[in-house]
């Protein structure tokens, strides 16, 4: 997985002044530092970081969130929410990880190892999660 | 047979002795071939289609970074055709980056015909092999399915073949990098230390690319080190276009 600066292995990087509009799809790792709009959908894994402002539904093997994402996120593996987190929409994924201050507005579905059960959860309204 | 293509400029009397030289070096090798002397009046593009039609099977470009391109362009219309050069001049960047040593030297790179199969960049109705780059506000229409574009002013590089500090791009992997740099600038750093103001770069790996400019009739593209002029540049990787004789030094 991405560590955290995640700029050597990425593929494509989106950098802090550039707007992408669409359907945006890669095949390998994505670090995002600017604005996207549409859909984002990586075969690697996403790397967002605080500078970033997305509204555009996610799609990842694993996701490191920093910054803002008003869409849903669904990894298949990871989602990691750091303590500048910002998002508004719902998470889907194996192992959800939140730091102290990220803020989560939705709902998180944790799909159980092994099984096609899901525990979920809604926070009420937008609020700093803590640790 | 080889057929070599001089660049005009290098009629100018100071480079005969390094011609004379790489001559007695290619016929000591064995490779010595057909010699024709661009003009005013005698293309690049002209010449090679006449030099294939007469059976040339490799065309071996004479000159510096612009002779190359253009002969490039050239023979890339052509399949089955091997291409090399020999760089003679100041600017030498796209030989350099395929292994070819100055002067002389190249002569031994070509006579060993170490040859790859290499992508090219098609702009319009033009080929490339390093990279294309269009300065001002412009915005890339990439794979027809998403639009990348500066907010507040850069410039848009789509490369075949490149060393860049921060990325490189490999003519083999059937694929261009669309590369945007833009300015971020602090306060501080824009009112005082302008140098100090760091650049972002944004990479998307890409197939097809087309570069519209809003509000602009026309706009300049520099593709090779060659200026084309265009309203929007229509841009794909063409895999595996053409033979390229390299040195064991090159950088891909």
């Amino acid at each position: 997985m991405f560590k955290k600066d995640g700029e050597g292995s990425a593929e494509t990087i989106i950098a802090n002044g550039v707007k992408v509009e669409g359907d945006f799809a890669s095949p390998g790792n994505v670090r995002i530092e600017g604005i996207v709009k549409g859909s984002v959908k990586a075969d690697g894994d996403l790397l967002v970081t605080e500078s970033a402002m997305i509204e555009a539904d996610v799609t990842a093997a694993n996701a490191i969130v920093s910054g803002e994402i008003r869409g849903n996120i669904t990894a298949h593996d990871k989602i990691e929410l750091t303590g500048t987190a910002r998002v508004h929409g719902d998470i889907m994924s194996k192992v959800l990880t939140v730091a102290a201050g990220a803020v989560l507005d939705g709902r998180c579905q944790v799909m159980l190892e092994g099984t096609r059960e899901t525990v979920t959860t809604r926070t009420k309204q937008p609020k700093a999660v803590e640790a | 047979m080889y057929h070599y293509i001089y660049d005009s400029f290098l009629s100018d009397p100071k480079h005969a002795k390094l011609l004379s030289q790489i001559e007695n070096r290619l016929t000591d090798l064995g490779i010595y071939g057909n010699v024709h002397r661009l003009a005013l009046f005698k293309s690049m593009k002209g010449t090679i289609q006449d030099a294939v039609r007469r059976g040339a099977k490799t065309i071996i470009a004479v000159g510096d970074d612009g002779t190359v391109a253009k002969a490039i362009d050239a023979v890339a219309e052509f399949s089955g055709v091997s291409f090399g050069a020999i760089p003679v001049g100041e600017k030498h960047t796209i030989a350099q980056l395929l292994g070819i040593p100055l002067g002389v030297e190249a002569c031994d790179v070509l006579s060993a015909r170490l040859v790859e199969d290499l992508d090219l960049g098609k702009v319009n109705s033009h080929y490339f092999l390093t990279s294309l780059e269009v300065p001002g506000q412009v915005n890339a229409e990439c794979d027809g399915q998403y639009t990348v574009s500066p907010v507040a002013g850069g410039h848009i590089r789509v490369c075949n073949l490149s060393m860049g500090e921060r990325h490189t791009s490999d003519p083999r992997d059937g694929r261009l990098e669309t590369m945007v740099r833009t300015a971020t600038r602090g306060f501080f750093s824009s009112m005082f230390r302008p140098a100090l103001a760091t650049a972002g770069l944004s990479v998307f790996p890409t197939q097809k690319v087309v570069i519209r400019a809003e509000g602009k009739a026309q706009m300049t593209a520099i593709a090779d080190g060659q200026p084309y002029a265009d309203a929007e540049f229509r841009i794909e990787v063409m895999p595996k276009r053409l033979k390229v004789i390299v040195g064991k030094a090159r950088t891909i």
